[in-house]
């Protein structure tokens, strides 16, 4: 019984098919740009998705206990991981690349511009309700820029709050001195209201 | 490899194969008015076996394991227990390392081991003159190899096992093929 033990073993050893280790790396988003570097300058292995043979990757471009894997697309951070060498493991990597800070500004400007462009159209509607808690959430989120609350001062002013205009373009004044509609604004509304001249 | 975040995967196989458990009846335990000669045999069975492999370390890992019978043709043999594996090469086990930048797995393609451990056992087996059972105490040694396919992990093993129970002393060979699932 041991002999056969034994032989069963020795055959499933010997008869499998060889089953090399795989070298998998995927990102998101997809095609980035994949280096590798081992003590010399980085050589590119491909875009993701990537799949290769882990052992041919080692013996092509590893020359020493370690290597360096670089996954670079434009409009992201690179991203680097630094691996053992090794040749007897499927490794798998998958980056969630991030992105660019100069492009995710643009971005998130987009965005805001976008939800400025809505609130607006609300404002023309003349659906100052909707327009005014809009502009409360965006005001959170942005609590320095002054066209939000000059924003809020014309929905105040056209549904004829004009107290409350008055107030938030002072504050859009308060915010940037160089906001010369709100400057203008808030001098015409003191008048009306007969106001002395305040800056917040 | 990577230091922070790490997660060695547990592991639970289920495999099948052949248990033969050869048994002698202790002189001792053999008494009274119908005293006979003490009684030796085999068992054997197609058996299956539950494995669950847990706490890896560096080259180690602790496992439990469950054998019982499929098909028997003379008595029956069953035993649960546990013990250690100690893993050759490198990379003992599936790795995970999760972030928000990075998902990274290493998945050992050829493993071979070694364990040892403790197991309970029953066994119930045929004299000339009546059916008997018992229940032993058994030491488990043995080694195995597992092995990375496209879709699924082979984990191959065989061991022997030497047992002390109350009326007998047993000698058992297990060889086990089957599959293994990684606990992510």
């Amino acid at each position: 019984m041991l002999r056969f033990n034994v032989a069963v073993l020795i055959l499933l050893s010997i008869s499998i098919p060889a089953w090399s280790a795989k070298l998998i790396i995927k990102s998101q988003p997809d095609a980035a740009e994949i280096y590798i570097s081992s003590n010399g300058k980085p050589v590119r292995l491909g875009v993701t998705p990537y799949e290769a043979d882990l052992g041919e990757v080692i013996k092509t471009y590893v020359k020493s206990n370690s290597f360096l894997l670089e996954l670079k697309k434009s409009g992201h951070n690179p991203y680097r991981l630094l691996i053992a060498k090794t040749d007897d493991v499927d490794l798998e990597l998958t980056a969630n690349l991030e992105l660019d800070k100069a492009v995710s500004n643009i971005k998130e400007h987009d965005a805001l511009m976008n939800q400025l462009f809505e609130i607006q159209k609300l404002v023309r509607g003349r659906n100052f309700r909707d327009a005014i808690l809009k502009l409360d959430d965006l005001e959170k989120k942005h609590p320095a820029l002054s066209i939000i609350p000059e924003m809020k001062a014309t929905a105040y002013y056209m549904n004829k709050e004009v107290e409350s205009a008055l107030s938030y373009y002072r504050r859009a004044f308060s915010l940037n001195p160089d906001n010369h509609d709100a400057y203008r604004m808030k001098i015409y509304l003191e008048k009306k209201l007969g106001v002395d001249s305040e800056v917040q | 490899m990577i230091q922070s975040n790490l997660k060695k995967s547990d592991e639970f196989s289920l495999l099948m194969g052949m248990a033969n458990v050869g048994f002698t009846e202790t002189q001792s335990a053999l008494s009274g008015p119908n005293q006979q000669t003490p009684a030796s045999g085999s068992v054997a069975a197609i058996s299956g076996m539950l494995h669950y492999r847990f706490r890896t370390e560096e080259k180690t890992a602790w496992y439990g394991q469950f054998t019982f019978p499929l098909m028997a043709s003379q008595g029956s043999y069953l035993s649960g227990g546990g013990g250690i594996e100690y893993y050759f090469g490198r990379a003992p086990a599936k790795i995970i390392l999760k972030d928000a930048t990075t998902s990274f797995t290493l998945t050992p393609v050829t493993r071979f081991f070694v364990m040892g451990g403790l197991n309970m056992a029953y066994i119930a087996y045929l004299t000339e003159t009546a059916k008997k059972n018992d229940t032993l105490l058994e030491i488990d040694l043995g080694g195995g190899m597992t092995r990375k396919f496209n879709s699924w992990t082979l984990r191959a093993q065989a061991g022997i096992a030497r047992g002390v129970g109350v009326a007998t002393t047993t000698m058992g060979m297990k060889a086990m093929i089957g599959g293994i699932f990684f606990l992510d």
